[in-house]
């Protein structure tokens, strides 16, 4: 008796059972798409309906056509083009040259200690504040564009660089220090690695700021540039133009945010493993 | 850093290395430590917290001196200054017959390193794999890459992880992980291996199967090696010498004991009559507060 095996049917091996249920990857795309068509449908209806005053609020088929007029139009690749420039020289200048001083400011104290008072203190300020100034010594133009812009960008990279640098684990600076590692190698074997989740926020943070600089510096220091269009449609209470000029600035913004993504995966294969 | 002070203070250590080294033959001599003195600051009080006061011993070619003492003693601290991540305020540090701070540069025989670090926590960096955190320090030194990659491959499979070369740290259990930090530290060809607790972080099966382990590896090339635990079985059991520590701070050395058991040690050498003496008596030497 004792020596017979008794099979006793367990009901979760069973065919349904055989693998866990599959994640639902599509539900969070279909959710997030679906609130913004109900948002467009429910705007086309209040604007139709005359509820709200279509010479302020324009309505999302008048914006369709005014997107697909200015897409197709001479304007918009000139105007991409200019602001796309702005915003590449302004998202390049910050990421290197803020990394670059969050470094210097990681490695040294002394560095620290000597920029403290003017990084926090400009970054403090209104930066806006400095828009005429920048005006007077560049022009109107891309270059106060840029200078502008990056004044308003480059201070994430700065704070973060350092900050993750200064939040390397110290046993990994001694492991430096036992490999004998010079201060150059230091850095880049074990200090700008170790920062790199940080710095990777610090970048996300930058392409927000830059788009923000480069459309304000274009609102009051350009005579291109998409900025400078919604500025200038919205002056002639144009509606739908502006929200066009508006929807092409963030669907740029999303395709750079999505490039970025790539490369941050690239930094973070470690992790995914 | 302090370029300009460190070969003035080096030649006077060196001329009084030398001195002793004359008088006690010390050729077989891999390190020797005299009235070793070892502080640190303490910002926030302004003062100076001294960890080691005098630490004499020495550990001939080839011996594994292992360092235990009641926790706080600065066992780790006195290991970290023969690995020059700490300096010292008296007494001299020898290796091979000169100052320890002189050699921050110097290389050992056969292309390796004059010693090299095996930490407490493995340390090892989470956004290198295996093969790429062993061939760091080799890196680090300009080692061709397909060079240091065929070392480090040798390494990896000496201590039993081939086929993990790719593999992320986040990935490895904590055996497996000082391992690799074990690896790392001898792809450099130390001539001197610094153990600092090791094992401490592993359950106890791990840490007796790598024990065992690591005296075999360490045999293999009759390499010289500073191990700091705080088991004392382990400290006998791997040892050729048992350094114990007074209680800290402003420790001193307190006991040297030889240990005489047969090489290589196995299972049955937990259960030698001397072992078990040795053990007993390390134990009582520590828990006896007399200063």
């Amino acid at each position: 008796m004792l020596d017979e095996t008794i099979s006793v049917p367990d009901p979760l091996v069973g065919e349904k059972w055989d693998r866990p249920p599959p994640e639902r990857l599509w539900l969070a795309p279909v959710l997030g798409l679906a609130t913004v068509v109900v948002l467009l449908v429910l705007w086309q209806w209040f604007a139709t309906a005359g509820y709200v005053d279509q010479a302020f609020t324009s309505r999302p088929s008048s914006i369709a056509v005014a997107l697909w007029k200015y897409v197709a139009s001479e304007e918009f690749l000139s105007d991409g083009a200019y602001t796309g420039e702005t915003f590449i020289l302004t998202f390049g200048i910050s990421v290197v040259l803020g990394t670059a001083i969050g470094a210097v400011m990681g490695l040294w104290k002394y560095a620290r200690y000597a920029l403290d008072y003017l990084v926090t203190g400009s970054y403090a300020a209104p930066r806006i504040a400095f828009i005429p100034i920048i005006i007077l010594w560049f022009g109107i133009g891309m270059e106060s564009g840029v200078v502008f812009a990056v004044l308003i960008a480059i201070y994430p990279m700065i704070m973060n660089t350092m900050s993750g640098i200064r939040a390397v684990d110290s046993g990994y600076v001694d492991l430096g220090t036992s490999l004998k590692m010079t201060p150059l190698q230091r850095l880049r074997y074990i200090l700008l690695p170790g920062a790199v989740p940080s710095i990777l926020t610090g970048v996300r943070l930058t392409v927000g700021l830059a788009l923000i600089g480069v459309i304000v510096a274009e609102f009051l220091a350009s005579t291109q540039g998409v900025g400078y269009r919604i500025f200038q449609t919205a002056g002639d209470y144009e509606a739908a133009p502006t929200f066009a000029a508006v929807i092409v600035i963030t669907l740029g913004a999303v395709i750079f945010t999505e490039l970025i993504k790539i490369v941050e995966r690239r930094f973070d294969r470690w992790r995914l493993q | 850093m302090s370029s300009g002070a460190t070969p003035k203070a080096g030649a006077g250590q060196a001329a009084a290395g030398q001195a002793s080294s004359s008088s006690r033959s010390d050729a077989t001599l891999k390190l020797t430590a005299n009235g070793v003195g070892i502080r640190y600051p303490l910002r926030r009080e302004r003062k100076w917290f001294f960890a080691v006061d005098d630490a004499t011993f020495s550990v001939p070619r080839g011996g594994l001196l292992s360092i235990i003492g009641p926790s706080g003693c600065g066992k780790s601290t006195l290991l970290r200054a023969v690995a020059g991540l700490q300096d010292l305020y008296k007494g001299e540090l020898l290796l091979d017959g000169r100052p320890v701070a002189d050699q921050d540069r110097a290389d050992g025989a056969d292309g390796g390193v004059g010693r090299s670090m095996v930490f407490q926590h493995a340390q090892l960096l989470p956004w290198r794999n295996v093969l790429r955190n062993v061939t760091l320090g080799l890196e680090v030194r300009g080692t061709r890459f397909k060079d240091a990659r065929e070392r480090a491959e040798e390494v990896i499979a000496l201590v039993g992880l081939e086929g993990f070369e790719d593999t992320f740290p986040n990935a490895l259990s904590g055996g497996m992980q000082q391992r690799v930090n074990l690896a790392r530290a001898l792809v450099l060809r130390p001539e001197l291996l610094l153990l600092d607790e090791p094992f401490s972080a592993l359950d106890a099966q791990t840490r007796e199967l790598m024990g065992n382990e690591l005296q075999f590896i360490l045999a293999a090339d009759n390499r010289t090696a500073l191990f700091v635990t705080h088991d004392i079985d382990e400290a006998v059991f791997l040892a050729d010498q048992v350094l114990v520590l007074s209680k800290g701070p402003r420790s001193h050395t307190k006991r040297i004991l030889n240990v005489d058991l047969p090489r290589p040690r196995t299972a049955e050498t937990r259960r030698h009559p001397l072992f078990l003496q040795h053990v007993t008596e390390l134990r009582k030497e520590i828990f006896t507060v007399s200063q």
